[in-house]
C-alpha cells in the first residue's frame, strides 16, 4: 500500500516540478554561492569584510544622516511585508518628523527647508567647478550635522521608533531596519581570522555550510510539497474514484497516514540527494581540512523535514477540506508572508516563523542565540503537521460516510449534487 | 444470513427528501431496482454501500447494521454509476491497488485477480492501461474490482448504460452467474436489463418504492391494459396526445402503435395485446399517479434503450 502510494506520487507532473525546483534551487543558490572556498584573511589586503555590531557612536550619526537625506528628498523607502514601497509624507507628518530631526540634529525646520544644495546619493547630474553639469556617483550632500552630546542612545531609539511609525512601518529606522542598515561595521583582521578559524576548525567546514544549505533548501521545501500533496489527494476526485475507494475496507486513518508517509518519503529523496551533493561539493573544496560529513545531513534532518511535513500536511488537509487550489493558496500565502516579512536573513528565527533563515556562513553566535526558538519552532511545525494529518483523516471519514462534504463542495464528487 | 433488510428509511438532501419511508427485503440472487432518472436509485445504492447516511429507519446487510461502516464495506462490493479508475494504471495494477485497500494479502490478491480477470474475459488485457479500455471492458473490470474481496453483496449502479447490445447481454449474463451465490442489486432505468436478469424487482419513483414483487407479477398487473392498433401516420400526434404510447412500429404510411390505458381506447380496429415488461413498467408508473404522458425520461429509457 505504501509503495503503491509512493508510485502514484512519483508519476505525476507536480512531482517532476518539485524535483526540478529542488535541484534548481540547489544549483542556482547554494552551489553558486559556495563555488569557491572561503579565503583565509590576509593582513596585506587591509579589508576583511563586514560584521554587524551595535556601536551607538557610529550607528547614530549614520542613521541620522540617512533620515535627513530622505527628509530632504521628500521620499522614504520602506519594505512593508518585504515589498519595496516609496512613501511621501503629508504636511502634518512632515512637520512631526521635522520636530524629531530638530531634536536629533539641532537643525530647525527652516534650516532644513532652506538648504538648497541637497544632492541625493547615487548617480546624478551635478555642476563641476566650471558650472557644467556632469553625471557621476555622488555621496549625498546634506546640511552639516552635529549630533547633540546630550542625546542618549535610548532617546535616539525612541525617536527612531517614532519616526518609523510616522513613515508607516518597514522603514530603515524601525528596530530591525536600524540593525540591518546601520549596524554594519568593517571587521578587524583578528575578527576575520577568528571567524575563519571557527568555520574551518570548530565547525569542521560543513557545520557552517549546513546552515547556508538549509537556509536555501528551506525556502522551496516550505512551499513546494503542497503542490505534490494537493495533486495526489485530488487525484481520486479527478479520476472519479472517490466512491470506489470510500467503499473499501481500509480505515480512513490508515489510508490518510499511508498517503502522507508516502508523500513525505518521495519528497525527501530529492532533498536527500542535494544533501549528498552539498557534502561532496563542500568537502571537495576543502581537501586540506578535516570535514564533518554528518553536519549537513544532521542539520538538514532537523531543519528541513518539518518544512516538508507541514507543507504536505497542509496540502492534504485543505485539499480534502475544500480544493487543491485553496490548499496551494493557503500555504503559498503563508510562505510568501514568511519569506517577505523576514526581519533579517540571519539570527532572527522566531518560534512561529515558517521559513527559518540563516543566509550566511558566519554569524554562528546569532544562530546559537536563537537555538531554543529554533528547536521549539521545528517541534511545533512537526506536531502541527501531524495534527493536520489527523484532521484530514477525520474530514475524509465524514465525507466517506456522506455526513459532510467539506467546504465549498462542487463537482461530481459532491454528494449533494450526485444523481439521486 | 444473506439478506438485506431495509425498514422505513428516509434520507434528505437539505430540504429535498431523496428517500421516502423505503422498506425492502432483498434475498440472495439478482434484485432489480427500476426507476427513471432521479427516482432515488443511486441514493439508495449509496446508502446500502454505507456511502450515504440515512436520516432514520434501519438497514441491516447480512445481519450487520449499516452504521458499522467498516464491516459493511468488508461484505459489500460496489460498482458506482460513473465507474472510473486511475487512467495511468494497468488493469492488474488498478485491481491490485483496490485489493490492497480492501486489506487483502498480496498472494491472495494475485490469485483472485487472475481468477476474476479470466472470469470477466480480461486476462489477455491485464497489462493494458485503464484509459485504453473500451466501455464494455471498463464495466467488466468494474465487476472484477467489486468482486475482488469476495463480497456477500454486490451493488451495481446503472452498469449497462452506454454499452452496445452485445456487451450488455454479456454483462447481464455475467451478473447472473455472480448472483448464484450472493445478493446482487442491479439498479437501472433500462427495463430490458431487469426483464432479462432479475426475478425480484422494486420500482422507485421520487424517492418512494412504488411497487415490489416479481417480474411476472408486474406483467400480470398490466394484463388487459395494453392495446395495439395500426393507424395512418397522420393520426399519430392525436394518439400520442391522448394516450400513453409505449411502442411504435413504422410501416410505410402506417404505424403500429402500442397503447397503455385503463380502458380500451376509442380507436377503430384496436385490439388487446400481451403486455411486455416495458408496458407493465409504464402501467405501474401510471397506475400510481406518476406523470408519464410525454415524459422524456420514461419513453427515453423504456423505448430507446431496451
Amino acid at each position: 500500500m505504501f509503495f503503491k502510494e509512493c508510485k502514484k506520487a512519483v508519476f505525476s507532473i507536480t512531482f517532476l516540478l518539485y524535483v526540478f525546483v529542488v535541484f534548481a534551487m540547489y544549483t542556482s543558490q547554494f552551489d553558486s554561492d559556495t563555488s569557491a572556498p572561503e579565503p583565509a584573511p590576509s593582513k596585506s589586503s587591509g579589508e576583511y569584510g563586514y560584521t554587524d555590531k551595535l556601536i551607538p557612536e557610529t550607528l547614530m550619526p549614520n542613521a541620522i544622516d540617512g533620515l535627513v537625506g530622505e527628509y530632504m528628498s521628500g521620499e522614504f523607502t520602506t519594505y512593508p511585508m518585504g515589498f519595496y514601497k516609496k512613501v511621501t509624507l503629508t504636511e502634518k507628518k512632515k512637520t512631526a518628523l521635522a520636530e524629531i530631526i530638530t531634536e536629533l540634529t539641532g537643525l530647525t525646520p527652516e534650516e532644513l527647508d532652506g538648504f538648497n544644495d541637497y544632492v541625493p546619493e547615487g548617480f546624478s547630474y551635478v555642476p563641476d567647478e566650471n558650472g557644467d553639469l556632469i553625471l557621476g556617483y555622488h555621496e549625498q550632500v546634506i546640511p552639516e550635522i552635529a549630533v547633540p552630546e546630550s542625546l542618549t542612545y535610548e532617546r535616539f531609539r525612541e525617536l527612531m521608533d517614532k519616526t518609523d511609525k510616522i513613515i508607516g512601518g518597514g522603514s530603515y529606522y524601525g528596530e530591525s531596519g536600524i540593525s540591518r542598515y546601520y549596524s554594519r561595521v568593517p571587521k578587524t583582521y583578528e575578527e576575520a581570522l577568528a571567524d575563519y578559524n571557527h568555520i574551518i576548525y570548530d565547525e569542521k567546514v560543513t557545520g557552517a555550510y549546513a546552515r547556508l544549505f538549509c537556509d536555501y533548501a528551506g525556502i522551496d521545501l516550505a512551499v513546494m510539497p503542497v503542490f505534490v500533496a494537493a495533486a495526489l489527494v485530488s487525484l481520486d476526485r479527478k479520476s472519479r474514484m472517490s466512491d470506489l475507494i470510500y467503499s473499501r475496507k481500509i480505515s480512513s486513518l490508515r489510508l490518510v497516514f499511508t498517503r502522507f508517509a508516502a508523500l513525505v518519503t518521495v519528497m525527501l529523496i530529492p532533498a536527500a540527494v542535494t544533501v549528498v551533493m552539498a557534502n561532496i561539493s563542500v568537502s571537495s573544496r576543502y581537501p586540506d581540512f578535516t570535514v564533518d560529513m554528518l553536519a549537513i545531513p544532521k542539520l538538514a534532518a532537523v531543519w528541513l523535514i518539518p518544512n516538508v511535513l507541514l507543507a504536505a500536511a497542509m496540502g492534504m488537509f485543505v485539499t480534502e477540506l475544500s480544493s487543491p487550489i485553496l490548499a496551494v493558496f493557503v500555504q503559498g500565502a503563508w510562505w510568501m508572508k514568511s519569506v517577505m516579512s523576514a526581519d533579517g536573513l540571519t539570527g532572527e528565527i522566531a518560534p512561529f516563523t515558517l521559513v527559518c533563515r540563516h543566509n550566511s556562513l558566519y554569524k554562528y553566535e546569532a544562530f546559537e542565540n536563537t537555538l531554543p526558538q529554533f528547536i521549539f519552532n521545528r517541534t511545533f511545525f512537526t506536531v502541527l503537521a501531524l495534527v493536520l494529518v489527523g484532521l484530514t483523516a477525520v474530514v475524509y471519514e465524514l465525507k466517506r460516510r456522506g455526513i459532510w462534504n467539506g467546504l465549498f463542495p462542487s463537482g461530481k464528487n459532491s454528494f449533494r449534487k450526485s444523481s439521486v | 444470513m444473506d439478506v438485506i433488510e431495509i425498514q422505513n428509511v428516509n434520507k434528505f438532501y437539505g430540504k429535498k427528501q431523496a428517500l421516502k419511508n423505503v422498506s425492502l427485503t432483498i434475498n440472495q440472487g439478482m434484485f432489480g431496482l427500476l426507476g427513471r432518472n432521479g427516482a432515488g436509485k443511486t441514493t439508495l445504492m449509496k446508502t446500502l454501500a454505507a456511502l450515504h447516511k440515512k436520516r432514520d429507519g434501519s438497514i441491516t446487510v447480512c445481519g450487520i447494521p449499516i452504521e458499522n461502516a467498516k464491516e459493511i464495506r468488508a461484505v459489500t462490493g460496489y460498482l458506482p454509476q460513473d465507474f472510473a479508475m486511475y487512467g495511468g494504471m494497468s488493469i492488474y495494477e488498478a485491481l491490485d491497488y483496490l485489493g490492497a485497500l480492501s486489506g487483502m494479502p498480496k498472494k491472495l490478491r494475485r490469485e483472485r485477480i487472475d481468477a476474476l480477470l479470466k472470469r470477466v474475459n480480461l486476462s489477455e488485457h491485464k497489462h493494458v492501461k485503464v484509459k485504453a479500455l473500451s466501455g464494455g471492458m471498463n464495466r467488466r473490470m468494474g465487476i472484477a474490482q467489486a468482486l475482488l474481496h469476495d463480497p456477500k453483496v454486490l451493488i451495481v449502479d446503472e452498469p449497462t448504460a452506454g454499452l452496445d447490445p452485445e456487451e450488455r447481454i454479456r454483462f447481464r449474463n455475467l451478473l447472473c452467474e455472480v448472483a448464484e451465490d450472493r445478493i446482487v442489486i442491479l439498479s437501472t432505468h433500462i427495463v430490458g436489463d431487469i426483464e432479462a436478469a432479475c426475478e425480484d424487482i422494486a420500482i422507485m419513483n421520487d424517492g418512494e418504492i412504488l411497487w415490489k414483487g416479481t417480474v411476472s407479477e408486474l406483467i400480470k398487473n398490466a394484463e388487459g391494459k395494453v392495446f395495439s392498433v395500426r393507424v395512418q401516420r397522420k393520426f399519430l400526434p392525436q394518439i400520442k396526445s391522448g394516450y400513453i404510447v409505449t411502442g411504435m412500429l413504422m410501416q410505410g404510411d402506417y404505424t403500429t402503435v402500442r397503447i397503455v390505458s385503463d380502458t380500451e381506447p376509442d380507436i377503430e380496429n384496436i385490439f388487446p395485446a400481451e403486455p411486455n415488461c416495458e408496458d407493465a413498467y409504464i402501467w405501474c408508473l401510471h397506475s400510481h399517479g406518476c406523470d408519464v404522458y410525454g415524459s422524456e425520461d420514461v419513453y427515453g429509457s423504456a423505448g430507446g434503450e431496451s
